[in-house]
């Protein structure tokens, strides 16, 4: 095939030499881009003929012309040159990028022209990704498309964040995104073993006319990632990356008492080490003042390799890496280690067929603080704040103080001797083939496996403090477990196009697909170590009924699988008007066999009204675009397996294993449906100096599970039904403004924001629940605060006084005064903004983002400024405490209880300075004398800056609605080299 | 021509459906269709049954409530709502009892729903099939006497007032209502004959329902009735096949050394719930101590005479106790789980307490007084003088039920039965910011709520009176 056509076009080459080569004259040159490098592929047309050559791989080019025509020089990704042959035999042109007019956007199931979207999508580009030095690529995300709420919990090295897309479509389902990398679904939050740096491209599909492709699972929004792959034609380039760190915590916003200070609340309460003591014994312990923090945290190295390298010939693309990222987290042990390798491949069989692989393995290494996030004292993050400033670490011996009470010693020491960490190795390997079928009619099928295996471990010495207190036995345990996560993705797809008189193009594909997941795991732990073997299942003791020393196993196995029908359909008119539709049918493992189907669709119109002749003249439009949609899109995440049967679990009795009945199924349940519906206009004005985007959205989900409550005599609570509902409605808003475009600067203002507002419209039986300290109220938005009003101190006697569910003034507490009068941990208000430029050979940019109308529960105070709690460390305001009639204080005195109030609610917006990057380019002139680099760019990076902020705990950002004594996140200075050879 | 078949070809393979992805068969689940097929898996849902029973709830609500502890200062709050009867229909304690009790009614129900057609492959299996539907039955009948006498608004047998509900089927979407505690009576009773007439006498397993431990039930239920001829002659059963065990045989009985006396208890292994930990907790902390009340009555004349009775250092842990903090002695489990100890349900003792105050009920004081005496002579010491009146006969009854039963479950409900009134000293409590000092004998909070969980679901359920 590919013989025979080679053939002919030689004979047709040939035949247009000859008919030309009378009247024209050979001229040649060479294509280059902006940078002077060569572009090898550029094509050279004649205006208004089929003549054309292409250039080679130093970007040369020769065509037979005749003076007078035209030469159209084009580039896939470039703007199109337009020369006329005069007298002179050469033309040498210079292309520049451009995004703007050709960018391709992914979406669901293929790709499509920017200007022919109907949906709402929002990409986000391989360069804003590029070296940011976090391990997780969602934390990356964060402020970088609008309605795309990014909130990390925790600085740990690796750790995933929170996604949110238009806010929470489930109560009590998943809310989050799913992940779909080079056309397969993975693990969501599962990054830590993937290099960023390999993402060409990022789509965040919003609405339903993006997301119903994806049928039962597109109702919390997608993401779709595209790696990157190389070109055709394209001279190997190679890239060298690397990056070099620091680690370091920002300060609190709150102080903790020194020594004097809390041995004298001590004898004032008449708890802990200074109760009862004299002036001289207090000033004599006081002389010890134990900085825990100092302890406890650190400065950690951050570092980055990576060598990537890509090119193609005419038949064939590749992109391979490799990459080494190594970070250390702020507290003692918390590290991460990762390996990745990829492998991008793609091959042209003939003219009308293809294949590919794209392959990534990564392999990570993670160690964790001990109870992280928890109201623990093994946990560093409150034991560096709890721990008594009049301890000290060691004593004169050098030895680790520990025992009971020992809070800095004993959870420094956990830290050091005992271990928590896991090993994770991800593989997501994909591979296609396309073929043309018939004229018009193509075929794909595409296969897709992604793999994580995660081995968890954690142990504690015997002789250690916390290892002595493990029970059974006293003396240390050893577990471990192992997770082994498969997903298959498997797609045909039959697609039929064609265009008539020009003007109507139709597309219509047609889809199925098979989806399962294979979940595996296992687990145990062990106790009775010996001490010369710890962290090891060697040294775990037999367990006997004498010992007791029973080891403890365990292990689940779930499989789950989809499969769906499902069609798509794209026309256009002119590119001035068009219509998307789609359709799908899923069959779910989860659902019993009545309502195992389910069916998804969206229709979709765009109107490209600065394609219409009436807009010709208004010269400063360079685009504008109009576009609805509406659709629906499932989420059955939030059904458990079998839900829909009565299934029994095993229960235990004397020893004994028995079984007995563990739930009572729901044959009715069925998807959670999100009605999504988007209208939008994006805008590219005054030779596109001002682009972006508005939208405005409304999305019900109904069908939402909520449970229906059961008389106890059931022997259960309650059983999930679908009859809840809830709108998230809102805009986004996206702009760019270059400012100053000039050869020697440059300068973009960058920023976009979401407003959702969340309401829950329908509960079903209930109006309201309660859900730990939050309440799920019908007309309130989720996640609203539900605690009693704090009404501050009395100033006669100390007592605490509260709000009544009248908001009238009481010194009574109780439960059922508890309002919802303080917010939601749901920010109505989240978005980012920034800059970005160059200033002759240096680039720069910046970014910042923010929350707003967001409050959460500060947990922290409520241990920290409590007069219960004097055995251990405790904040500064607490010198405030009531003493005597008279004080106007918040701190009441400690002869009343300390209640959970809407004291400790606190506003948590913020403004975060999220990233700095300065840049040096060195120009080319330099690099000529080198001749082993193509170009060269040193840089420096600095993340999280800065955090503006009313809240008092470490980190207004979090990932759930309390604040404990969170890991915070870390700001981090890098140092960075990108070599290209 | 050609390019029809490739496009059928390809048209074929876009729909080669797969249904494995989504008709899948569980693994690690048991679904309810297929959980219980053979007497094997009958067996292994007896087992979960008794997995489920609790036991542990009503000692902590009994202790608590009464005049049996008292707070140290390492309580941070654990059940100092109960122990201050801060109590109202949505508190937690209640609610887990009346939850835990339907769920074993509601587990017993479900095989006992089945367990007629799972056929027996050999006689053997015929016994084991007998055997476990006379367990569903016991255990049946004991959650709901439980229920009833702590929802119940009377214990008189020929009660009309509120029972609790009698659930002798599956309930998944029924509402049900009340039923009057004379028909839980009823109800409780033809389940216990009905157990009876299945078990084999020969069953010894005391960590199961057997012929004595229904015995057992049956005598403690008819106290409680009034039926006072059927408590005595089911005690005295129990009386002569599990005899009393001696004082020096007693302190073995709560380390789970001996058997003796020990008629039923649920067995507690390691990964189950320590029920000393709602005395202590596994890191000392002392949550609640012996009240001076009940520390006086220890130290009295009537338990100290012979000066050996073992139930003072049973009571006690005279390992850790101070006169601060008394602390509790009759749970402290094993070196390696602290607290964790088999809950005896019934025991032979008070199979003796329950004979003699029904004899003493129907005025045979000598009888009754036998059995006092009876008693002391395996406590350590050599006798009680005869009963004179009915009244002295009951008090003396109470004071020993106290000891004996201490920390068992027992105090709140004899408290109820005999009309008594909580009443805390300074130095129990009383005077303390709680202020919990004096629960009088007719305060509605001796009848637990009905949890405010069940009367959102239920329509047809009725609170009880006072709250």
């Amino acid at each position: 095939m590919k013989t025979k056509f080679s053939v002919m076009l030689t004979l047709f080459i040939a035949l247009v030499v000859q008919i030309s080569f009378a009247q024209n004259k050979n001229v040649s040159g060479t294509v280059s881009d902006e940078s002077g490098l060569p572009l090898a592929g550029a094509t050279v047309i004649i205006d208004g003929t089929t003549t054309g050559v292409s250039t080679d791989f130093d970007g040369k080019y020769s065509i037979l012309a005749s003076e007078g025509d035209t030469l159209v020089f084009s580039y896939v990704g470039y703007a199109t040159v337009s020369e006329v042959v005069s007298g002179s035999n050469i033309i040498n042109v210079t292309m520049s990028q451009d995004n703007t007019l050709d960018e391709v956007v992914l979406v669901a199931y293929g790709s499509v022209d920017k200007q022919k979207v109907a949906g709402a999508v929002s990409v986000v580009t391989s360069e804003t990704i590029e070296n940011v030095p976090l391990a997780s690529f969602d934390q990356i995300l964060q402020g970088q498309a609008p309605g795309v709420q990014v909130f990390s919990g925790s600085g740990q090295p690796g750790a995933a964040a929170r996604v949110r897309i238009r806010g929470n479509g489930s109560i009590n389902g998943s809310s989050a995104p799913i992940y779909i990398v080079d056309g397969i679904q993975i693990t969501a939050g599962d990054f830590a073993a993937l290099n960023a740096n390999d993402f060409a491209s990022v789509s965040v599909l919003k609405d339903a006319s993006a997301t119903a492709p994806f049928g039962s699972r597109g109702a919390n929004g997608v993401i779709l990632i595209t790696t990157k792959k190389g070109n055709y034609n394209q001279k190997t380039s190679v890239t060298y990356q690397t990056q070099y760190g620091i680690t370091q915590i920002g300060d609190a916003p709150f102080d903790m008492m020194n020594s004097q200070e809390i041995l004298e609340f001590q004898r004032i309460v008449g708890s802990g080490a200074g109760a009862g003591l004299t002036d001289a014994e207090i000033s004599d312990l006081a002389q010890t003042n134990t900085n825990w923090k100092d302890v406890f945290f650190r400065t950690g190295i951050t570092q980055n390799h990576e060598i990537a390298i890509s090119g193609g010939d005419e038949d064939s693309r590749y992109f391979t890496s490799m990459s080494y990222f190594e970070q250390d987290g702020v507290a003692e042990r918390s590290n991460l280690q990762r390996f990745t390798l990829r492998g991008n491949f793609e091959n042209k069989l003939s003219e009308k067929s293809k294949f590919g692989v794209n392959t990534s393995l990564g392999f990570s290494k993670s160690n964790f603080i001990s109870s992280e996030n928890g109201i623990a004292l093994q946990n560093p993050f409150a034991a560096a704040y709890l721990a008594q400033p009049y301890q000290t670490l060691r004593d004169e011996d050098g030895f680790l103080i520990t025992g009971p009470g020992f809070v800095g010693g004993n959870s420094y020491e956990e830290l050091l001797v005992n271990g928590n960490n896991n090993q994770q190795v991800k593989i997501i390997a994909q591979g296609f083939f396309e073929t043309g079928v018939m004229k018009n009619i193509t075929f794909r099928t595409d296969l897709g496996i992604d793999y994580s295996q995660d081995n968890f471990i954690d142990f504690s010495d015997p002789d250690t403090y916390y290892g002595g207190i493990v029970t059974p036995g006293n003396e240390g345990d050893y577990g471990e477990s192992n997770n082994y996560n498969s997903r298959i993705t498997a797609t045909n797809k039959l697609q039929w196009s064609n265009v008539y008189d020009d003007v109507h193009s139709i597309d219509v594909s047609l889809f199925t697909e098979y989806y399962k997941q294979n979940f595996r795991s296992s687990s145990m732990r062990g106790y009775g170590i010996n001490p010369l073997l710890v962290g090891y299942p060697a040294g775990i003791t037999d367990g006997t009924p004498e010992n007791e020393l029973i080891p403890v196993v365990g292990g689940s196995k779930v499989v789950r699988g989809l499969f769906s029908a499902f069609a798509i359909a794209n026309y256009d008119y002119d590119s001035k008007l068009g219509f998307s539709a789609s359709i799908r049918r899923d069959a779910s493992s989860k659902f019993s066999d009545d309502n195992q189907w389910g069916t998804f669709y969206s229709l979709a119109g765009r109107w490209n009204i600065s394609k219409e002749d009436f807009m010709k003249d208004v010269s400063y439009v360079d685009n504008l675009k109009l576009r609805a949609s509406y659709g629906t899109a499932g989420n059955q995440a939030a059904v458990a397996d079998y839900a829909a049967e009565t299934q029994y679990g095993q229960l235990s009795y004397g020893g004994v294993t028995g079984i007995g009945v563990a739930a009572i199924g729901n044959p009715e349940l069925k998807w959670e449906t999100a009605q999504m519906f988007n209208v939008g206009v994006d805008f590219d004005l005054f030779d596109y100096k001002v682009s972006g985007s508005v939208e405005y959205y409304n999305n019900k989900t109904v069908d939402l599970f909520v449970d229906y409550t059961l008389s106890l005599t059931s022997g259960f609570s309650s059983i999930q039904n679908n009859a809840g509902s809830m709108r998230n409605a809102g805009i986004d808003v996206d702009l760019n403004v270059n400012v100053v475009d000039t050869e020697n600067f440059s300068l973009d203002v960058y920023g976009n924001f979401n407003h959702n507002k969340n309401e829950i419209l329908d509960l079903g039986q209930v109006s309201e629940f309660e859900s730990g300290t939050s309440i799920i109220r019908e007309g309130l938005p989720l996640g609203s605060h539900y605690v009693v009003g704090w009404a501050g101190v009395n100033p006669a006697n100390g007592e605490p006084l509260y709000l009544d569910g009248d908001g009238n003034v009481t010194n009574s507490f109780s439960d059922n005064n508890s309002t919802a009068n303080w917010g939601s941990f749901n920010p109505e208000w989240t978005g980012g903004f920034g800059l970005r430029g160059t200033l002759g050979a240096f680039d720069f940019s910046t970014l910042f983002t923010f929350a707003d109308e967001y409050y959460r529960f500060n947990n922290q105070s409520f241990f920290q400024e409590n007069h219960n709690f004097a055995q251990f460390n405790l904040s500064t305001i607490m010198n405030t405490m009531w003493q005597q009639p008279g004080d106007v204080t918040e701190i009441q005195s400690y002869l009343y209880p300390r209640q959970f109030t809407s004291k400790d609610i606190e506003d948590a917006s913020f403004t975060k300075w999220r990233n700095l990057t300065v840049g040096y380019t060195l120009p080319k002139k330099y690099m000529k004398g080198f001749g082993l680099f193509e170009s060269l760019r040193i840089y420096g990076m600095v993340q999280n800056l800065k955090t503006w902020t009313n809240f008092t705990g470490f980190d207004p950002e979090d990932n759930n609605n309390i604040a404990g004594y969170e890991y915070p996140m870390p700001t981090i200075y890098t140092f960075g080299l990108n070599i290209k050879f | 021509m050609k390019n029809i078949f490739k496009f059928l070809f390809f048209v074929g393979l876009l729909f080669t459906s797969c249904e494995d992805a989504y008709n899948v068969e569980p693994d690690d689940e048991i679904l309810e269709s297929n959980a219980i097929t053979s007497v094997a898996d009958l067996e292994k849902a007896a087992i979960g049954l008794y997995g489920t029973v609790s036991g542990s709830n009503l000692i902590s609500y009994s202790s608590r409530f009464t005049d049996d502890l008292r707070l140290p200062a390492d309580n941070r709050g654990q059940g100092v709502q109960v122990h201050t009867w801060d109590i109202n229909s949505g508190s937690n304690s209640p609610t887990g009892i009346w939850f835990n009790l339907y769920n074993v009614i509601n587990r017993a129900n479900r095989i006992l729903n089945v367990i007629d057609g799972i056929p027996a492959l050999t006689a053997d299996e015929e016994l084991q099939k007998d055997r476990i539907k006379g367990e569903c039955l016991g255990l049946r009948a004991l959650s709901h006497f439980d229920l009833l006498r702590s929802f119940g608004v009377s214990y008189d047998g020929d009660s009309s007032e509120l029972g609790v509900p009698n659930i002798d089927y599956v309930v998944v979407l029924q509402q049900p209502s009340r039923n009057t505690v004379a028909e839980n009576y009823d109800f409780i009773n033809a389940d216990i004959n009905a157990a009876l007439g299945l078990l084999d006498p020969n069953y010894a397993d005391n960590t199961r329902l057997t012929v004595n431990a229904l015995n057992a039930l049956q005598a403690r239920v008819a106290l409680y009735q009034g039926d006072y001829a059927t408590a005595i002659a089911a005690a005295s059963q129990v009386i002569s096949n599990v005899p009393l065990a001696t004082a020096t045989e007693y302190p073995d009985i709560w380390t789970d050394a001996s058997e003796n006396e020990v008629v039923f208890k649920l067995k507690r292994t390691t990964g189950d719930g320590a029920v000393g930990t709602l005395f202590q907790d596994t890191n000392g902390d002392v949550f609640f101590s012996m009240s001076n009340d009940l520390l006086s009555r220890l130290l009295s004349a009537n338990f100290q005479s012979a000066g050996a009775d073992p139930r003072f250092a049973v009571c006690l842990d005279l390992a850790t106790a101070t006169f601060d903090v008394p602390t509790i002695g009759k749970y402290l489990g094993t070196a390696a789980n602290f607290g964790l100890n088999d809950i005896k349900v019934f025991r032979t003792s008070e199979m003796v307490c329950v004979r003699s105050e029904a004899y003493a009920r129907i005025g045979e004081l000598a009888l009754s007084s036998a059995d006092m005496n009876l008693l002391g002579v395996n406590r350590g010491y050599a006798g009680t003088a005869a009963f004179a009146t009915t009244a002295e006969a009951l008090a003396i009854i109470e004071d020993v039920r106290r000891i004996e039963l201490a920390f068992e479950g027992h105090r709140y409900y004899d408290m109820r039965r005999y009309g008594k009134s909580v009443d805390r000293t300074a130095t129990d409590d009383c005077g303390a910011a709680s202020g919990a000092c004096q629960l009088p004998a007719t305060d509605h909070r001796w009848v637990m709520p009905i949890p405010q969980d069940e009367i959102f679901a239920n329509d047809n359920i009725t609170q009880n009176p006072g709250y």
